[in-house]
């Protein structure tokens, strides 16, 4: 009798050959408590090249992906970019990441592929915004029911698509499935949690979208054996103009007031002198982590701790900063812009004093969905959000972009540029970044201004 | 619920041990959570901002942090909390935001005559509009009730909620259970099945169990997917009479392999056992037979016995059917959207005979055949496409009713 290959679990299960068995794959081990071998479900591709390789017969019952009816009944003409980024890709076996910048048309990339490999499909994005921006576009372009599992809903068919919450929630159960996933933004794949969607599912082809995969804690490696490697990259550089907006951006520092200075400089040097006291080095990579342990451990701690948030506070919604939103506000009314914050604080500043609509992720859906469609209907000439809007979000119109405070990500920065460079006849996108001088701010603003794409 | 950065717990040898908390410590916690309830009752119809403030200033004093944070979250859990909903927060922004964008295209932007305006249009106050246009928020949600809770009572669940956060992150546990009552097991098993969980049973002694609670993926990855169903036991399990649990936990960042250690002897045991329930699609049957009973001479109820194979394994049915003009009972086991494994082990252990007539109800998801089940044994597969149906059940029952009983 032939050996069976099952899916269990976000597992594969090897049985029916004895536990000495010769030419297993390396890539299964021997489960005592079944009395078969396993697999994580992630490793199905390789286990099968192998078990051929080692001429050993198997009855393969853990594939239940199935073949899509049609393929697509829009076919838009791909840019050259994109027709290469899939030559890449299926040159890879269908496994990979493709690298482009935000407006460059990703998305069409990877209904490239669902064209070409016509197997049912799971697609993973971070947000329900998203979702839904997914679900539109692949119900105009297949015609088959598309399912979506997540906000509510648990509708699975033969094109899905999910949040990465749901996804590694469920994908034990749905990981035999689907032949191809398509991870959008797949720079949140990395971690302990999110992850297992890539790794409980057995699905061979494997795309991966992202502007910026780089991550600041270096895991971006991990995308390799969940997804495949970086199989092509374009970055904005290399579009503007052609096919992205035309692009610039102003930098404008501003001053704190005499009152504000006082009291930061007095924060500041509260908690610098408790970091010099216990020896920490803030620069290391485990610096700030050690900040937050030795806080922790007295009341002189958690007094530096709270000096450190306020001296940002202050740095983040400087009276200065706010004054000047006020007149880029004025400046650019005809216009419509996107303001950035780095916490939600701010953002609820910006929003009472402006009387600007805000998104951040307290925001219903239903609520920041009113609230981007009246942005795009241009009755609302500006938004402001912290960092919810950060990825994936279209509106074509949006042209201006005004961060009033940010990470030190270079990878969060050229995400907000992004929200404003998707191409429109006659389109000029302008991103200011306001830094409070003689702050933290003055640095974070260096190490995130580290790319192409600000130089 | 307590998360592993409230627990406060160190390293011996390959073992993770909660720190013990001494009479200071005790003392401290009755004080803390003293305070944090104090600040809640005095806070009621306060928003959670407000609320939270003054418990920052608590934590801020405390001498422990994580003893603090992990109060605090406690009586947190307890507080409720709710939107102030006398005006729509979202349609005065609408309003509001609408206003203020046209006024800006018109040259004619004014903060406060935006404001005006649109408090007169609600028939409202400018002060009125202002509280309310954001009152949804987390921040600003009211708190309409403290905690009816002791200092002694949130102290005790802080001593549970620590173990229960260990078991956040483990990947396997195993629990050695003796001199438990039936009804004690039962239930906790109830409890197993309930959270849907993966798990073995063996029979150790006359009363005594070993109960193997896991995931597959579990061998190759650190995955913590499973804790907080592990956590959720952990208050059944405290129920039963004497009991070990030794759980693999991947700990700290590292997500260093450790084993974490408990048994009946320490925290206390409760005085209550929790209410046994009935997964979803057992108790959708249970509704159903019970709808079915006029017509049918079938009366259903909740089981309470566990069938034991020696050597081989224990099945806990879930329902119990007899006919009202008497006869053998007919077990119903569902289960559900298990793994296929503990369908094939269920079949093993009706294949070598349990003593009694069972009817094992799985989801079609777990491509299983009802044939495999079909013929002379006192045993039935019942292979549900969605939700199980009691009438369909009782097909497999009469015809399980019609078999003999091997001895």
């Amino acid at each position: 009798m032939a050996a069976s290959l099952t899916f269990h679990s976000g597992t594969i299960e090897l049985r029916g050959l004895a536990r000495d068995a010769q030419g297993v794959p390396g890539e299964m081990s021997w489960d005592e408590r079944a009395a078969c071998f396993r697999a994580p479900a992630v490793a199905y591709a390789t286990v099968i090249d192998a078990l051929r390789r080692a001429a050993i017969s198997i009855e393969d019952d853990a594939r239940r992906d199935e073949e899509l009816a049609s393929g697509a009944r829009v076919h838009r003409e791909p840019r050259p970019f994109q027709t290469e980024a899939l030559r890449a890709w299926r040159a890879a076996d269908g496994r990979g990441v493709v690298v482009l910048p935000t407006g460059a048309g990703k998305t069409h990339v990877a209904v490239l592929a669902m064209d070409a490999m016509r197997r049912s499909t799971l697609v993973v994005a971070p947000t329900l915004d998203l979702v839904r921006q997914w679900y539109d576009l692949l119900r105009a372009t297949f015609a088959v029911p598309i399912g979506v599992v997540g906000g509510g809903d648990h509708d699975v068919q033969p094109i899905t698509v999910t949040t990465y919450d749901s996804a590694y929630l469920h994908m034990e159960h749905l990981g035999a499935r689907f032949g191809l996933l398509v991870f959008d933004e797949c720079h949140h794949l990395p971690g302990p949690t999110y992850a297992l969607a890539a790794r409980l599912s057995l699905a061979p082809y494997r795309l991966g979208l992202t502007a910026t995969p780089e991550r600041a804690d270096g895991r971006e490696a991990e995308l390799v054996a969940d997804l495949g490697p970086v199989v092509y990259r374009r970055d904005i550089g290399e579009l503007a103009g052609e096919y992205l907006a035309d692009y610039e951006t102003v930098q404008v520092d501003v001053e704190l007031e005499p009152d504000e200075r006082t009291e930061h400089d007095a924060e500041r040097a509260l908690y610098l002198a408790f970091v010099a006291k216990n020896g920490i080095r803030l620069g290391s990579p485990r610096g700030f982590g050690e900040l937050i342990m030795r806080a922790a451990q007295s009341m002189e701690g958690r007094r530096a701790m709270r000096a450190y948030r306020r001296q940002r506070e202050l740095a983040f919604a400087a009276s200065a900063k706010l004054a000047y939103v006020e007149h880029l506000l004025e400046r650019h009314r005809d216009d419509r812009a996107l303001l950035f914050t780095q916490d939600n604080a701010t953002a609820y500043k910006v929003a009472r004093r402006f009387l600007v609509p805000v998104i951040t992720h307290q925001t219903k859906v239903t609520e920041r969905s009113a609230i981007l469609a009246a942005f795009a209907a241009g009755h609302y000439g500006a938004v402001v959000t912290s960092k919810v809007l950060n990825e994936g979000v279209d509106v074509q119109e949006a042209n201006i972009a005004i961060v009033l405070s940010g990470s030190g990500s270079v990878r969060e920065h050229v995400q907000r540029l992004g929200r404003i460079l998707r191409k429109r006849d006659g389109k000029r996108a302008l991103l200011y970044e306001l830094v409070t001088s003689r702050t933290a701010e003055t640095g974070t603003s260096e190490r995130r201004r580290e790319h192409d794409a600000y130089r | 619920m307590l998360t592993a950065d409230h627990v406060d717990a160190r390293r011996k040898g390959g073992e993770l041990v909660l720190s013990r908390l001494d009479a200071r410590a005790l003392s401290e916690a009755h004080q803390l959570a003293e305070a944090y309830l104090e600040a809640a009752r005095a806070h009621v119809g306060r928003t959670r901002e407000e609320l939270t403030e003054a418990w920052k200033e608590i934590g801020t004093r405390a001498k422990k942090r994580r003893l603090a944070a992990g109060i605090e979250k406690l009586v947190d859990d307890a507080c409720t909390f709710d939107a102030d909903e006398e005006l729509d927060a979202i349609a005065i922004r609408r309003a509001v935001f609408l206003r203020a964008a046209g006024a800006r295209r018109a040259r004619s932007f004014d903060r406060d005559a935006v404001i005006a305006h649109v408090a007169a249009d609600m028939g409202t106050t400018v002060a009125q509009l202002e509280a309310a246009m954001f009152s949804d928020l987390r921040g600003e949600h009211v708190l309409r009730a403290a905690p009816i809770l002791t200092a002694a009572s949130v102290v005790d669940a802080y001593e549970l909620g620590r173990a229960q956060a260990i078991l956040l992150r483990a990947v396997r546990v195993t629990c050695d259970v003796r001199a438990a009552s039936p009804a004690a097991l039962r239930s906790f098993f109830a409890t197993l099945k309930f959270h849907r969980m993966l798990f073995t049973v063996a029979r150790k002694t006359e009363a005594g169990f070993t109960i193997v609670i896991d995931g597959p993926f579990s061998m190759f990855e650190s995955v913590t997917k499973y804790g907080l169903r592990l956590a959720l036991v952990l208050p059944a399990l405290r129920t039963l009479g004497t009991w070990t649990l030794t759980a693999d936990v991947r700990w700290g960042k590292a997500r260093e392999p450790l084993l974490f250690k408990m048994s009946s002897s320490a925290p206390a045991e409760p005085a209550a056992m929790p209410e046994s329930r009935l997964s979803d699609e057992a108790q959708q049957l249970l509704d159903g037979l019970h709808a079915l009973e006029e017509r049918s001479p079938w009366r259903a109820e909740v089981a309470s016995v566990l069938l034991d194979h020696p050597g081989l394994g224990v099945c806990i049915p879930d329902l119990v059917l007899r006919r009202h003009d008497g006869g053998d009972p007919i077990y119903v086991e569902v289960l559900g959207f298990w793994s296929r494994d503990a369908v094939w082990k269920r079949i093993e252990l009706a294949e070598r005979g349990l003593g009694a007539r069972l009817v094992f109800c799985a989801s079609s998801r777990l491509r299983v055949s009802a044939e495999v089940l079909a013929g002379d044994t006192p045993a039935a597969l019942y292979v549900f496409k969605g939700k199980p149906s009691a009438r369909a059940l009782l097909e497999h029952v009469e015809r399980v009713a019609a078999t003999s009983l091997v001895t």
